[in-house]
């Protein structure tokens, strides 16, 4: 995976915006998957407990703050985090090599999710459910996860996919099963939903 | 010559729109530092004379930060969740499997009467013929035997 970083030349007033990219980039560093999940894998394919026990440590957390702003219920977030362990060690054995582990274990986890939400409007509505702000945190936070959740499950996952978990456009589109074109577009109508839903407030929202 | 001139302007105009629209379309991927270096490069040249797009950029780094930061904070695995999952993993028959396949070598050294160590391989390979269900297609296509 190529990066770059860019020294623009004086005259631009990008210097705020460069530096969040410059501060966020030790951030970034640490949500790519790292190159030996592959053998873990394996290991894993061999029954090897020690493994699984690796692959949990680190997945399990970046899993259910994949699934917690979907689903907007811990328990559900956790089970579906448990699921999708529990099929990663059923299933190691199918895994392909020539796709990212990361990808695969992602995969999983938001067939497990969109499994939920399907079962769920079948049963209530999401509007019925505790927020997912409530737990002590900064207003701006709050506020993130309110407009959060009124965007479309589809957008949701995108945004979390590629603003919180960090993949490319090309593992989004290997996970979704979609055209690159078509993940570019949708992230693009997603994060335009959701800063205009933060900069307006859901009522200036529907006026639009 | 009003109609060819209206047509050069429409084209300039068009063509702006079009290079915004491809720059705006990257912004995440640039913001999230997975974005390849021609595309950054592209980027930050279209930036460069851009105004509108270059605010884009910012608001995008500042929303990729905001989200990253709130979704870093929310809750991490209770400390039971590897308990609870490792309950879960039974041993499997690819697993006693696997011990037998570990230690068979080491019993037959030790002098493990032939006939046993016969019947323990032969259960091996007739455990080698199991089913294994892929999760990724549907279920009438996946059974594969694993030699």
């Amino acid at each position: 995976m190529l990066r770059a970083v860019f020294h623009l030349p004086a005259p631009f007033e990008l210097s705020a915006g460069l530096a969040l990219l410059t501060d966020s980039s030790s951030l970034a560093g640490a949500i790519v998957g790292s190159a030996d999940d592959q053998s873990l894998l394996r290991r894993i394919a061999d029954r090897d407990r020690q493994a699984m026990r690796e692959l949990y440590d680190r997945y399990a957390d970046r899993l259910l703050r994949f699934a917690y702003p979907q689903l907007h219920d811990r328990q559900e977030a956790e089970d579906v985090v448990q699921e999708t362990m529990l099929a990663i060690w059923q299933g190691a054995g199918t895994f392909r090599q020539a796709s990212r582990p990361s990808t695969w274990v992602f995969g999983i986890c938001r067939n497990k999710i969109g499994e939920r939400l399907r079962r769920r409007r079948e049963l209530q509505p999401l509007d019925g459910l505790p927020d997912l702000a409530a737990h002590g945190t900064p207003t701006a936070t709050v506020e993130l996860w309110q407009q959060f959740r009124l965007l479309s499950p589809e957008h949701r996952e995108v945004l979390l996919l590629v603003f919180h978990q960090g993949f490319s456009q090309e593992e989004v589109a290997e996970m979704l099963g979609v055209p690159v074109g078509t993940v570019k577009s949708r992230t693009f109508h997603a994060r335009r939903r959701l800063q205009a839903l933060l900069e307006g407030g859901e009522q200036r929202e529907r006026g639009l | 010559m009003r109609g060819d001139v209206f047509r050069l302007c429409w084209k300039v105009v068009s063509s702006v729109s079009e290079a915004c629209e491809q720059v705006q379309r990257m912004l995440p991927w640039v913001a999230n530092h997975t974005a390849a270096a021609d595309e950054v490069a592209e980027v930050y040249l279209h930036v460069a004379s851009c105004q509108e797009c270059r605010r884009q950029l910012v608001q995008t780094i500042a929303l990729w930060r905001r989200l990253h930061e709130a979704a870093e904070a929310l809750p991490a695995t209770p400390t039971d969740g590897w308990d609870r999952l490792a309950a879960a993993l039974t041993p499997t028959a690819g697993e006693l499997d696997l011990v037998l396949k570990r230690w068979l070598p080491a019993l037959e050294a030790c002098g493990l009467p032939p006939a046993v160590t016969r019947l323990l391989h032969l259960g091996r390979a007739l455990g080698d013929q199991r089913w294994a269900v892929s999760i990724d297609v549907p279920l009438w296509q996946t059974v594969t035997v694993r030699a």
